[in-house]
C-alpha cells in the first residue's frame, strides 16, 4: 500500500515537470518581446528613449537576460514558494488574487457536485433496477440531452425561464459570499450551480447505470438473492457497495469539469471566481494573472488524480496489482 | 463475447438488395440513423449556405435593429439589424470546420504518439506517455484559454488549441490498444520474417487502431463543437462580425432581456449537432467494439 503510494506520487513528479515548463515557456512563446507585454500600456505611449530603458528596466527586473534554464529554475522556486507574479491590471499578488477567487469557485463547485450526486446516483440506480421500464426511458433521454447541452446554453435557458419569464430567482450580478447572506447567496448560485452540473449528473447517471447493471448479473448478487435476502437488502448491501467504485473517478473528473466549466459559467452569471478571473486577465492582456491561473488549475488536477488512484486502490485492491 | 454473438447478424444484414439492407441497418440503429441524417443536412446547409441565406451574414441593417420574426427575417434581426436566419445559416459553416480540423489536428497528433509509445515501449513510452498526462492535467477549456491567451484569437488558433485538448484520448486509446496486440502471433510472425518496425506498426498494427479511434474522433467532434461555441461565447473565440453559433448566443444573452428568443435558435444548433454526433459515436461503438462501452 505505501509502496503504491510512493510509486504513484513519483510518476506524477515527470508529469509536474512538463506542466511548469509548459506554463513557464507561454511567456516566451507570445509573439514580439515578452518584456513589451509585461509593460503595461499606458506606459507604452511614452517617447522611444524612455520605453527602451523601461524596457531595460524591465528586462534586469525580470532576470529575462539570464540563460532560459536558469530564468526557468528561479521561475519554479519562486512559484512553489507561493510567488506567481504580480498582476499588471490590479498590481496585486497573483497569488492573493487565486486565493481570494477560489472559495468562490470550489463553493459553486461543490454545490454543483452535490446537486448532480443526490439526482444522478438515485436516477441510475432506479433505472438500472427498472430497466428498460419508462423509468429508465425517460431518465436515458434525459442524460443523452444534458449531456448533448453547453452548460452555458443551460445556463441561458435557465435565466431565461426563472429570471426573464418567471421573474422568481434575481438576474445574474451582485454576488454575494455564502458566508455573508445565505439565502441570497443560495438565490444566486443555484442556476449556475445546475448549469455546471448538468453534463456531470448526464454522464454520471449512465456510469451508475451501466456498473449497477453489470454488477446486478454477477454470481454473489444471486447468491444474496438465492439465500433469501430481500431485493432491497441485495441492493443496497451487496450491489451498491461495488457499483459505487466508478464514484471516485467522477469526483476527480468533477474537478476537472468544474475549473473548465466555471471559466464560462462564471462570465455567465457574473461570479467572481478564478473562471472569470482568468477570461478577464485575456481582455485586459494581464499575462502573469493567467499563468498562475492555469499553472495553479494543473497542480490541483495532478494532485486530484494521485489522490483518486490512492483511494481507488484503497477501495479495491485489484488496482494495485494492476498497475 | 458480444462480438461473436453479433457475427451472424451482421452477415445477415449484409445480404439482400442495397436499399433493404439499409432500412434493416437503419432499424437496428435508429439514433444512429437519425443522428446520421441530422448531420448530413447540416453539412448541406454549410455547403449551401450562400443559396440558402436570404441575406449575407454580416449584412447591417438589413431591416430594423431587434425586430421580431417576420416574412423577410424568419428568426427576426440583431442589435445592428443583421439577419439572423442568415447569420444561424452561415454559422453552421464555423461548427462544421472546426469540428473536423480540432478533431484531425488531435487525431494528427494523439496516433503517432499512442503507436510510438506503445510500440516501442521503454524509456520512448514513459516519456512521451507522462508529456500526455501533462496535457490531461489542463482542463480543456483552460488549456484552450491559455493558448488563446498566447497566440491571440481567431479561427485557426481555436481550431488548434482544442485540437491540442483533445489529443490525449487519441493517444492513450491508440496505446492501450497496441499492447493489447503486440503480443499477438501475426505480429510476432511478421517481425520473425524480418519485417522492419515502421512496417510492422503500419501494416499489421495500426489497422487494429482505426475502430476506437473513429469512435473516439466521433465523440471528439461533440466536444469541438462545444468548446467552439464556449470559447466564442466568451468574445476570444472566433472574431466577429463572422456569425458562429457561439458568439450569437452572446449577441442572444446582451438581449435577453428584450428579445429572449435570440438566445434559443443557436442554442437549439448546438444542441442537435452535439446530439448527433454523440448518436453516431455510441452506435459506431457499440457496432464496432463493444469492449469500449465505459467510454467517455
Amino acid at each position: 500500500m505505501v509502496s503504491f503510494v510512493i510509486r504513484r506520487s513519483l510518476e506524477a513528479l515527470p508529469v509536474l515537470f512538463f506542466v511548469s515548463v509548459a506554463v513557464f515557456s507561454m511567456v516566451h512563446l507570445l509573439p514580439g518581446d515578452p518584456v513589451r507585454s509585461l509593460i503595461p500600456v499606458g506606459d507604452q505611449t511614452v517617447d522611444p528613449a524612455e520605453f527602451e530603458e523601461a524596457v531595460q528596466r524591465v528586462r534586469k527586473e525580470h532576470g529575462l537576460d539570464d540563460p532560459l534554464p536558469q530564468q526557468y529554475v528561479r521561475w519554479l522556486t519562486r512559484a512553489l514558494s507561493g510567488d506567481l507574479g504580480t498582476s499588471i491590471a490590479t498590481k496585486q499578488h497573483v497569488a492573493t488574487m487565486i486565493r481570494e477567487r477560489l472559495p468562490v469557485t470550489v463553493s459553486l463547485g461543490a454545490m454543483s457536485a452535490l446537486i448532480s450526486l443526490s439526482i444522478a446516483i438515485p436516477a441510475g440506480v432506479i433505472a438500472s433496477l427498472r430497466r428498460n421500464s419508462w423509468v429508465d426511458i425517460v431518465a436515458t433521454v434525459f442524460s443523452l440531452c444534458f449531456v448533448a447541452m453547453p452548460g452555458f446554453w443551460l445556463g441561458m435557458l435557465l435565466i431565461l425561464v426563472f429570471v426573464v419569464w418567471l421573474d422568481v430567482l434575481p438576474g445574474p450580478g451582485s454576488y454575494v459570499e455564502l458566508w455573508v447572506d445565505p439565502w441570497r447567496s443560495l438565490q444566486l448560485s443555484i442556476m449556475p450551480a445546475i448549469a455546471l452540473a448538468g453534463f456531470s449528473m448526464a454522464a454520471l447517471m449512465r456510469l451508475t447505470r451501466s456498473s449497477m447493471l453489470e454488477v446486478l448479473a454477477q454470481d454473489y448478487i444471486r447468491t444474496a438473492r438465492a439465500k433469501g435476502l430481500g431485493k432491497k437488502s441485495v441492493v443496497l448491501r451487496h450491489a451498491l457497495r461495488n457499483a459505487a467504485l466508478p464514484l471516485v473517478t467522477f469526483l476527480g473528473l468533477q474537478t476537472i469539469f468544474v475549473f473548465s466549466g466555471s471559466v464560462v459559467i462564471e462570465r455567465l452569471f457574473a461570479i467572481p471566481g478564478v473562471g472569470s478571473m482568468a477570461v478577464d486577465a485575456i481582455f485586459s492582456r494581464d499575462f502573469p494573472v493567467i499563468q498562475g491561473m492555469v499553472f495553479v488549475t494543473a497542480f490541483v488536477v495532478v494532485v486530484v488524480n494521485v489522490l483518486v488512484d490512492v483511494v481507488y486502490s484503497v477501495v479495491d485492491p485489484r488496482i494495485r496489482v494492476g498497475l | 463475447m458480444t462480438t461473436v454473438a453479433a457475427t451472424p447478424q451482421t452477415t445477415a444484414l449484409a445480404r439482400g438488395p442495397a436499399i433493404k439492407r439499409w432500412l434493416r441497418l437503419a432499424g437496428r440503429y435508429p439514433l444512429g440513423t437519425f443522428g446520421f441524417f441530422c448531420i448530413g443536412f447540416i453539412i448541406v446547409v454549410a455547403l449551401a449556405a450562400p443559396v440558402l441565406a436570404p441575406y449575407s451574414p454580416t449584412q447591417v441593417g438589413t431591416g430594423l435593429p431587434l425586430d421580431g420574426p417576420s416574412a423577410d427575417h424568419w428568426l427576426g434581426t440583431d442589435q445592428l439589424g443583421r439577419d439572423l436566419f442568415s447569420r444561424l445559416i452561415y454559422g453552421s459553416r464555423v461548427s462544421i470546420i472546426v469540428g473536423f480540423i480540432a478533431v484531425s489536428v488531435a487525431a494528427g497528433i494523439g496516433v503517432p504518439v499512442g503507436l510510438i509509445a506503445g510500440y516501442a515501449g521503454g524509456w520512448a513510452d514513459a516519456l512521451l506517455m507522462r508529456v500526455v498526462d501533462a496535457v490531461i492535467a489542463f482542463p480543456a477549456l483552460i488549456l484552450a484559454l491559455a493558448i488563446v491567451a498566447t497566440f491571440g484569437t481567431g479561427i485557426q488558433v481555436v481550431m488548434a488549441a482544442i485540437g491540442v485538448a483533445l489529443m490525449p484520448q487519441y493517444a492513450r486509446i491508440v496505446r492501450a490498444q497496441v499492447l493489447s496486440v503486440k503480443g499477438s502471433d501475426y505480429v510476432l510472425a511478421a517481425k520473425a520474417v524480418g519485417a522492419p518496425g515502421l512496417r510492422v506498426v503500419i501494416r499489421h498494427i495500426a489497422p487494429n487502431v482505426w475502430a476506437p479511434v473513429l469512435v473516439v474522433a466521433t465523440l471528439g467532434l461533440a466536444n469541438a463543437v462545444v468548446a467552439e461555441a464556449s470559447l466564442s461565447f466568451l468574445g476570444i473565440g472566433v472574431k466577429p462580425p463572422q456569425p458562429t453559433w457561439g458568439n450569437m448566443l452572446l449577441d442572444g444573452f446582451g438581449q435577453m432581456q428584450r428579445r429572449p428568443a435570440m438566445s434559443v435558435a443557436p442554442g437549439v444548433a448546438i444542441f442537435v449537432l452535439v446530439l448527433s454526433f454523440n448518436f453516431i459515436g455510441d452506435t459506431l461503438r457499440d457496432a464496432l467494439d463493444p469492449r469500449l462501452r465505459g467510454l467517455r
